[in-house]
């Protein structure tokens, strides 16, 4: 029996349909996140599950406990909010305290210790008397995950915490959340448009487009084997060729009208139609390929740009662009002839 | 538009002095200069002028006799008469107030979280009246409450009951407090619609019901809206003059009645201006202290 249990969610608003027929397990101290575009339905399916949206079909189970109708205050969850949502009003101490005060009947000492105690956690000790306005973004944010946790909830959801920050607070409050859920091991739910939280953050992702699931799986496989275009295209960057699946000396290959690709997957049905994808890192220049029978085109540069740590180059191949990274500063200008290879690639559903 | 104004001229004078150069210390005062010297013209000014002549005697020929006397402040706050106008203006006063935050707080909430279409509505509806001049909104309270008004003509001919409605204190209350309630459901409205939408899904989310959310969260938010308007409301009813004069009864006086008859009917500025200052120093020191207490009990920043 799962700890966290979604089936058949389903949320209509009139005739838009927002989350459609979705469903899904989690295990106890599992991290999940539910990573899509805008629009995709992932917020509504948090709301849903911390009772601020009635869904018009499905068992929504936390704990062994339907929550199906309990209101909000009842289902014992966390939920940490975009624009955070502190009480301006309040000291940190009493925003940390309040779900203490509301949920047990706990003396005014075991809240102190227990609000002290978290602060402690998120390294803000000693911040109880200060006001919710005068503290830094990171600060606040930190506030934001003391004012759940110290709830110890049953689960943890967030709503896209950090779409609001710059970049490099981003990236230390995302070890902050990942610490933080290695350190208690409540069971979370992170709802994000950002891949790369989903996939740093995450034991598993579930990827939503256009309101239904379709793709559930580990980071490393997620990324590794997206299996639809959909998600190749959204978790990463991925060039796509169209072309059909057929056989050369009994073996499948991926036929385009200027070449083939020899195709591990023994599995792969010969079809007319098939779409292959190309992570930009696995487009080779000028380099001896290395996997399969060598194939390798000429190209030429067209495109550079200059990332820090990686550089982008656009490679035209006949009449197709390829983007392609390579680590480290440009090696090529625009206008070079290169040979261009593919160290990996898979077929994805259209 | 004041301020625009007061920036020309701001500007105006620092072209025209210029040439003068004065010493550089004087730099920083220059743009208060203008709102100072206005300030000081139009209000200090006459309230000084009008707190001095309440010390001398009046005389029916030369209006103010310059001899000095403190027996119009010995008799406003002696006399058993003119204590009861200023206890009949505090209270009223209070009851306006107290009117128009328990209607005025639950519309200023209802336009903060209704459908924009809606909003307009309420929000036209509540402003209507201030769009009235005064003199036409209180007759149109007299049409509707007379005794041969309209609301006694349809009581007299549902339930044969005929009310007394006009010329008395619930008459003055409401017509007091149908003008000023925009006044507790503008910044209400505003403080409201400040505050963000996910403050009260956290407070649920959190343990508290929607109950607990509003009194822990939104009402202590809103206060200094809610504090606001309420002292609006206050200090135009203490100083109301032409609304219990037309729509009280005889023994509606309020300070500003009392003040009006004296200085217009009456001639007796010196009495007047005693009123006045009483009234001015009452109203101060009631807004202070219920700002005070508000301030402490609430922990409302202000």
């Amino acid at each position: 029996m799962s700890f966290v249990s979604l089936q058949n969610l389903t949320k209509e608003y009139g005739d838009v349909v927002a989350v459609d027929d979705v469903s899904i397990d989690v295990s106890e101290g599992e991290f999940v996140s539910i990573l899509g575009p805008s629009g995709s339905g992932k917020t509504t399916m948090l709301k849903a599950i911390a009772g601020f949206v009635e869904p018009t079909n499905g068992v929504i189970s936390v704990a062994g406990r339907d929550v199906i109708g309990l209101p909000p205050e009842d289902r014992n969850m966390g939920l940490v909010f975009q624009r955070l949502a502190l009480f301006p009003h309040m000291s940190v101490f009493d925003n940390v305290a309040f779900g203490l005060r509301h949920r047990e009947s706990l003396s005014k000492a075991e809240i102190e210790t227990r609000v002290e105690d978290i602060l402690k956690l998120v390294s803000l000790p000693g911040y109880g008397d200060r006001s919710i306005t005068n503290l830094s973004g990171g600060e606040q944010q930190r506030v934001a995950l003391a004012r759940v946790m110290v709830l110890e909830p049953d689960l943890l959801l967030y709503d896209e915490p950090l779409s609001d920050l710059d970049r490099q607070l981003r990236e230390e409050m995302r070890r902050e959340i990942k610490d933080l859920h290695d350190r208690m091991g409540i069971t979370s739910i992170y709802v994000t448009h950002n891949q790369r939280e989903a996939l740093t953050l995450s034991d598993r992702v579930l990827v939503l487009q256009d309101a239904q699931k379709v793709r559930c799986a580990p980071p490393s496989e997620i990324y590794s084997d997206p299996q639809s275009e959909f998600v190749a295209n959204f978790v990463g960057d991925s060039n796509f060729i169209s072309g059909q699946i057929g056989r050369q000396n009994g073996a499948p290959v991926f036929e385009t009208d200027s070449f083939s690709l020899p195709l591990d997957d023994a599995t792969a049905d010969e079809s007319d139609s098939s779409v292959l994808y190309i992570r930009p890192e696995d487009v080779k220049l000028n380099e001896p390929a290395t996997t399969g029978n060598g194939v390798s085109q000429p190209g030429r540069v067209t495109g550079t740009v200059h990332l820090g740590s990686v550089t982008e180059y656009d490679v035209e191949v006949g009449d197709r662009t390829f983007l392609a990274t390579d680590l480290g500063a440009p090696r090529y200008e625009d206008g070079d002839e290169v040979t261009v290879s593919f160290a990996d690639y898979g077929l994805v559903e259209a | 538009m004041l301020g625009t104004v007061l920036g020309m001229a701001t500007r105006l004078v620092r072209r025209v002095r210029k040439p003068v150069a004065l010493p550089d210390r004087f730099d920083g005062y220059a743009p208060i200069a203008v709102p100072a010297t206005y300030l000081l013209l139009f209000l200090l000014v006459p309230i000084a002028f009008a707190i001095f002549i309440s010390f001398f005697e009046y005389d029916a020929i030369t209006l103010i006799d310059w001899t000095f006397t403190t027996q119009y402040y010995q008799d406003l706050l002696g006399d058993s008469f003119y204590v009861s106008v200023l206890w009949y203006t505090v209270r009223l006063a209070f009851i306006v107030s107290a009117c128009a935050v328990l209607l005025g707080y639950p519309i200023g909430y209802y336009v903060a979280k209704t459908t924009p279409f809606r909003r307009q509505l309420a929000l036209l509806a509540v402003f209507l009246p201030l769009m009235v001049g005064t003199v036409a909104r209180i007759y149109g309270w007299i049409v509707l409450f007379a005794t041969n008004g309209v609301i006694n003509g349809f009581l007299g001919a549902l339930v044969g009951v005929e009310l007394s409605l006009l010329s008395n204190t619930f008459a003055v209350t409401v017509g007091l407090f149908s003008v000023f309630l925009p006044l507790v459901v503008l910044p209400v409205y505003s403080a409201i619609e400040d505050m963000p939408d996910s403050l009260v899904p956290a407070a649920r989310n959190l343990g508290a019901n929607r109950a607990e959310a509003f009194l822990k969260v939104e009402l202590p938010l809103s206060l200094p809206g809610l504090i606001s308007g309420t002292i609006f409301v206050f200090v135009l009813t203490m100083n109301s003059v032409v609304t219990p004069r037309l729509l009280g009864g005889r023994t509606d006086i309020t300070m500003g009645v009392l003040m009006y008859d004296n200085a217009v009917t009456n001639l007796n500025w010196p009495f007047a201006s005693a009123t006045g200052t009483v009234l001015t120093v009452t109203t101060t020191v009631l807004v202070y202290v219920y700002f005070k207490y508000v301030r402490g009990r609430m922990g409302v920043e202000t």
